[in-house]
């Protein structure tokens, strides 16, 4: 069955500077605004722009990533001729491997991409937040006459250095690349979006496949460049959130608080749809102050939440406070307890009256790298004791007691991590 | 599995709520459909196989059930079987009464295989074991069993009232008669072997019947086995105004919502992707159920908000029943009022 273009969704990453967030469960299924999971955005982006057919590469920790998508009911992507089908890993006869890199996992699957014998291909990856409307950047590729064309989104130059930066000739084609620079020339960043004519990236790949690691930034688009094919840059001015490190996480979740957030879940069109299932009413209980927040179905609220989050089936008990925060699903915050600026991971239990993001931020004791910011980690099916204090810029993970909390308080920097949980 | 249902969803009321949707795909307790609750007690028993008949405004209802893996319906065993009326070569004619529309399940009952049919109507408001019913049916050697559910005198005026003997064989069963004596109140509900009901409606459909409590059930009661069930959780009908209020208010009760929102026995419906709710700077919200969707900056108390309500900076919304997609003004005051839409109010 010929499809006009497949996308391929590169979900295999760990993401690893999110910390406990991603310990069991890769990157894209990380939960996002309450009831979402990163991923959704991809694969409602796709739905939102006529492709029907998906191919998701995951490769670690897939499990959640699998439950979640299932047959792809929820995008409407239970399709007869194609749909969304998960590609992981798989052993061949000979030079069995994981997947190396992007590109090497896109050449590992050409074998399903044949299937549908399409004339162009979209290469996304599962770690960004935006809407995007992937036909349009279609007719602009084939109205460039383009072989490639790379998705391209003006950052502010201070951060140029931070992405690999396109260069154009102000007329969309790109004359030059440059990785990270340290004085960028131009501040279109690559937002790794590509569309590729399949024939173009069916030659590369397999002409590039002894590369090791092979890589679309810094291997497959190098290579159609030096060829001299014909690439474009597609100018994305919208909402664009990487959601790659804990603080940008957060912060991005705490724009959709914003009055008229430059991210809109309320419009009609161009819904984001996720695995839902069926809940129950969200409840208000009498003595519950809400404001600045999202809470999704099934939460029971009867204590306050301020500038926060609540995923499905939260339970914010009396006399709880939940301050700038994101409480996912499952979640229970017991009586008294006061949570300011954490990320309470799915299923987890915070006690009767614990204090999370107390005293000043310190330096982490477990990863600098990831942990560099005044947030509080919980990870999920996490036991935090009743009473207990927890310090700024801190991790937990298991179920913890009391004793693993000298004098009662875990302070700034610090972690606990156990093994185990409540496993649901 | 022994039992096949039908649920009779064809039903309007006088209420200004039945105006634009059949009472069956009235919104309940912010999240559901009436027939949600009728549905999935079938489901939570283990039927695996409903037909629901419709006529009334039934186009909202077919979108609701457009799929039936919402209910956890399969495809080839079993399913989920929407009925209307239609033309055949005899001619054609909209249901008169009860017994019509179940005349029309007659087809879809032979081809069943499961020994006894359950029958309820899509506007009642419960958590029913048909188990259980079973069970007491086949005890009692009854030849219907009509589920009934002791209600308080201000209640029972618009149901069928129900005496038994101490064996619970029904009596006498007045059918909407402020005047009739007796504690039980008919759910609408029956229980009976596949083939003895289908011998039941064409024999009514013969003589002309049109209503099956006054031309089936009542008659029976005289010359067969009628017995009740008496079901002791909640119940309601939600086909008069005060009564729909009332069983959405209920909702705001802990025993109430922990009755129908168990770990395990779930009530189904067809979820929608709608957002998380919103609440901005103004909202000051308690003892509310609040939907999918909803936008609120303003006052909400003892309410029930549905999916999709916009509530505007100062509005107050105090006992009243927002149904979807409504927005409320800025400032407006609400009291103890269904607003079923922007122009249409309906004051308790």
């Amino acid at each position: 069955m010929k499809k006009r273009m497949i996308a391929m969704l590169l979900a295999g990453g760990q993401g690893s500077r999110l910390g406990v967030l991603t310990a069991k469960l890769a990157k894209p299924a990380v939960s996002f605004g309450g009831k979402y999971r990163i991923i959704d955005f991809p694969l409602s982006n796709c739905v939102n722009s006529g492709v029907d057919t998906v191919g998701v590469l995951t490769q670690y920790r897939p499990l959640r990533l699998n439950a979640h998508i299932g047959i792809g009911i929820s995008w409407d992507l239970d399709r007869k001729y194609g749909g969304v089908r998960i590609l992981p890993p798989y052993e061949k006869n000979t030079d069995s491997e994981w997947y190396t890199g992007t590109a090497n996992a896109i050449y590992q699957n050409i074998e399903f991409m044949d299937e549908f014998n399409p004339d162009y291909v979209l290469i996304l990856s599962g770690d960004h937040i935006y809407k995007m409307d992937y036909e349009d950047m279609l007719e602009e590729h084939i109205k460039n006459g383009a072989q490639v064309t790379i998705a391209g989104m003006p950052v502010p130059w201070e951060e140029a250095s931070r992405f690999g930066i396109l260069i154009d000739d102000g007329r969309g084609r790109i004359t030059a690349f440059e990785e990270k620079p340290k004085n960028p020339r131009s501040n279109l960043a690559s937002m790794g979006i590509y569309i590729f004519n399949y024939s173009l990236l069916k030659e590369s790949l397999i002409k590039l496949k002894d590369v090791p690691e092979c890589d679309f930034g810094k291997h497959v688009i190098p290579y159609c460049f030096e060829n001299g094919n014909d690439m474009f840059t597609y100018r994305f001015t919208d909402y664009w959130k990487d959601v790659g490190t804990l603080s940008s996480y957060w912060e991005a979740n705490m724009e959709l608080l914003d009055d008229g957030p430059e991210l809109d879940f309320y419009e009609k069109y161009n819904v984001i749809y996720t695995k839902a299932e069926v809940m129950r009413p969200q409840f208000i209980a009498e003595g519950s102050v809400i404001k600045n927040s999202m809470v999704s179905e099934g939460a029971v609220v009867a204590g306050e939440v301020i500038h926060s989050i609540l995923g499905p089936a939260v339970k914010i008990e009396e006399g709880a406070r939940v301050v700038d925060s994101i409480i996912m699903q499952g979640s229970i915050i017991k009586k008294g307890a006061v949570v300011e600026k954490a990320i309470v991971s799915e299923h987890s239990v915070i006690g009767d009256g614990a204090h999370l993001g107390v005293g000043e931020y310190a330096e982490s004791l477990l990863d600098k790298r990831v942990y560099c910011s005044e947030l509080v980690t919980i990870d999920e099916n996490t036991v935090v004791p009743a009473g207990v204090s927890i310090g700024k810029n801190t991790a937990v993970s298991g179920i913890t007691e009391e004793s693993d909390y000298p004098g009662g308080t875990l302070p700034s920097g610090g972690f606990i991590i156990k093994e185990g949980g409540l496993g649901k | 599995m022994k039992i096949v249902g039908v649920i009779l969803a064809g039903g309007r009321s006088n209420s200004a709520l039945t105006k634009e949707k059949a009472a069956a795909i009235l919104p309940v307790a912010s999240y559901y459909s009436a027939i949600d609750f009728s549905l999935s007690s079938m489901v939570n028993s283990g039927i695996k196989k409903v037909a629901i008949v419709t006529q009334y405004i039934s186009r909202p209802l077919s979108e609701h059930l457009k799929s039936a893996t919402w209910w956890g319906f399969g495809r080839k065993h079993g399913g989920l079987f929407v009925l209307s009326p239609m033309m055949t070569a005899e001619g054609h004619d909209w249901y008169h009464g009860t017994i019509d529309a179940l005349a029309d399940t007659i087809e879809f009952l032979r081809e069943s295989h499961e020994p006894y049919v359950a029958i309820a109507s899509g506007d009642g408001i419960y958590s029913l074991d048909y188990e259980k019913v079973l069970k007491e049916h086949i005890e009692s050697g009854a030849e219907i069993t009509v589920v009934c559910k002791k209600l308080e005198k201000e209640n029972r005026g618009r149901f069928g009232i129900i005496n038994t003997d101490d064996e619970n064989r029904i009596t006498s069963f007045a059918e909407k008669d402020e005047s009739a004596e007796g504690e039980l109140c008919s759910c609408g509900i029956y229980l009976a072997r596949r083939r003895t009901f289908i011998e039941l409606i064409e024999k009514a459909v013969e003589e002309g019947k049109r209503d099956f409590v006054q031309g089936v059930l009542i008659p029976r009661t005289q010359t067969g086995r009628v017995f009740a069930y008496v079901h002791t959780g909640y119940w309601n009908n939600i086909s008069a105004d005060k009564a729909y209020y009332d069983c959405n208010m209920d909702f705001l009760k802990k025993e109430v919502r922990d009755e129908f929102f168990k770990e395990d026995d779930i009530i189904f419906t067809r979820v929608l992707d709608r957002p998380p709710a919103k609440y901005l700077g103004g909202a000051s919200v308690s003892n509310s159920l609040i939907g999918s969707g909803d936008i609120i900056d303003g006052t909400v108390k003892d309410s029930v908000l549905f999916n999709g309500v916009t509530v505007g900076k100062d509005a107050e919304i105090i006992g009243g029943i927002v149904f979807p997609g409504v927005s409320i003004a800025p400032g407006e005051k609400i009291e103890k009022t269904i607003v079923v839409s922007e122009n249409e109010r309906i004051k308790i």
